[in-house]
């Protein structure tokens, strides 16, 4: 742990000192702590790159959409690492460093917490599509809006680079074999986690 | 500080051989050409990550446990080492 944090590529690599086990124990914590982040704060994970204000939701659908988010992640870029890779590899440290690098976006959740954003989405929603009711908005409005917005997509990138790292160590591909295999099963990935939570969406809510 | 032994020549850089042996207690030389054993064309962290290896009885879990480091760190540390000593082996054939 202490080399962990002394080092400072730890920030988009810290899989270097921590994957399996420990690693999937972190991340279960990670995914639990942004559902009930989002259950409180009405925000939704609903998709491997997506956070959106959005209406209330019981806690099992933050949940499930968690999870949903982690799982498609390993079904498509698991089997391609097994594809590509000449060592062998454990699902382990697959499974827990792609649930560890989800912590980005726990702090994104977090942004939730502040009414300024969704203040600026339904003032947005008034005006656009004459929807709602109308809302007073102050500069400070814009500006956190802006701010966070700032920090959301950090974090965005930032869960992207984790990702990647993680994918790249426990497969141990190397770089252009990891880039390419990567940025092709993480869209194939995304899009497998949208259609699961509209999927079951329908279903639970 | 403890010397490092240079493993290629500084002018052409090939494979740098053995060439003179001596007794530390009686001070005889032996003369000749002997190509150094492969442990030995290695550096000396990859030496140290053999030495660690064989201590661990070959166990990548107990050894990433040992270095604090994560298993696919030293799995792949040990994958580089393969393919280097299969690298040198081929060159001396």
């Amino acid at each position: 742990m202490k080399r962990l944090l002394s080092d400072r590529k730890s920030i988009y690599n810290p899989f270097k000192y921590i994957a399996g086990e420990r690693a999937l124990l972190l991340g279960a914590g990670i995914i639990l702590l942004s559902a009930l982040a989002g259950y409180y704060s009405n925000t939704w994970l609903d998709g491997i790159l997506d956070m959106h204000y959005g209406p209330e939701a019981p806690f099992h659908w933050h949940l499930a959409m968690g999870l949903i988010n982690w799982l498609s992640l390993l079904i498509v870029l698991a089997p391609l690492a097994y594809i590509l890779t000449d060592t062998k590899i454990r699902l382990v440290d697959l499974a827990g460093t792609f649930a560890m690098a989800r912590l980005p976006m726990l702090i994104a959740v977090l942004t939730g917490f502040f009414n300024a954003p969704a203040r600026v989405s339904r003032h947005i929603i008034y005006i656009y599509l004459e929807a709602g009711e109308p809302v007073e908005l102050s500069v400070m409005d814009y500006g956190l809006t802006v701010l966070l917005l700032i920090v959301v997509l950090i974090m965005i990138i930032w869960q992207v680079a984790l990702l990647f790292n993680a994918y790249k160590l426990c497969a141990n591909l190397k770089q252009n074999r990891a880039a390419i295999s990567f940025t092709a099963g993480f869209v194939i990935a995304y899009v497998v986690s949208k259609l699961l939570i509209a999927w079951l969406q329908n279903l639970l809510l | 500080m403890e010397n490092r032994m240079p493993l290629n020549c500084p002018s052409c850089d090939k494979t740098l051989e053995v060439s003179t042996l001596k007794c530390p207690g009686c001070e005889t030389t032996v003369n000749g050409n002997f190509p150094l054993p492969l442990l030995a064309s290695l550096t000396n962290d990859e030496q140290s990550f053999i030495v660690e290896f064989v201590k661990s009885s070959g166990s990548l879990k107990e050894m990433a446990r040992h270095l604090g480091l994560s298993y696919p760190s030293v799995r792949n540390r040990l994958d580089e080492l393969i393919e280097k000593i299969k690298a040198t082996e081929n060159q001396r054939q």
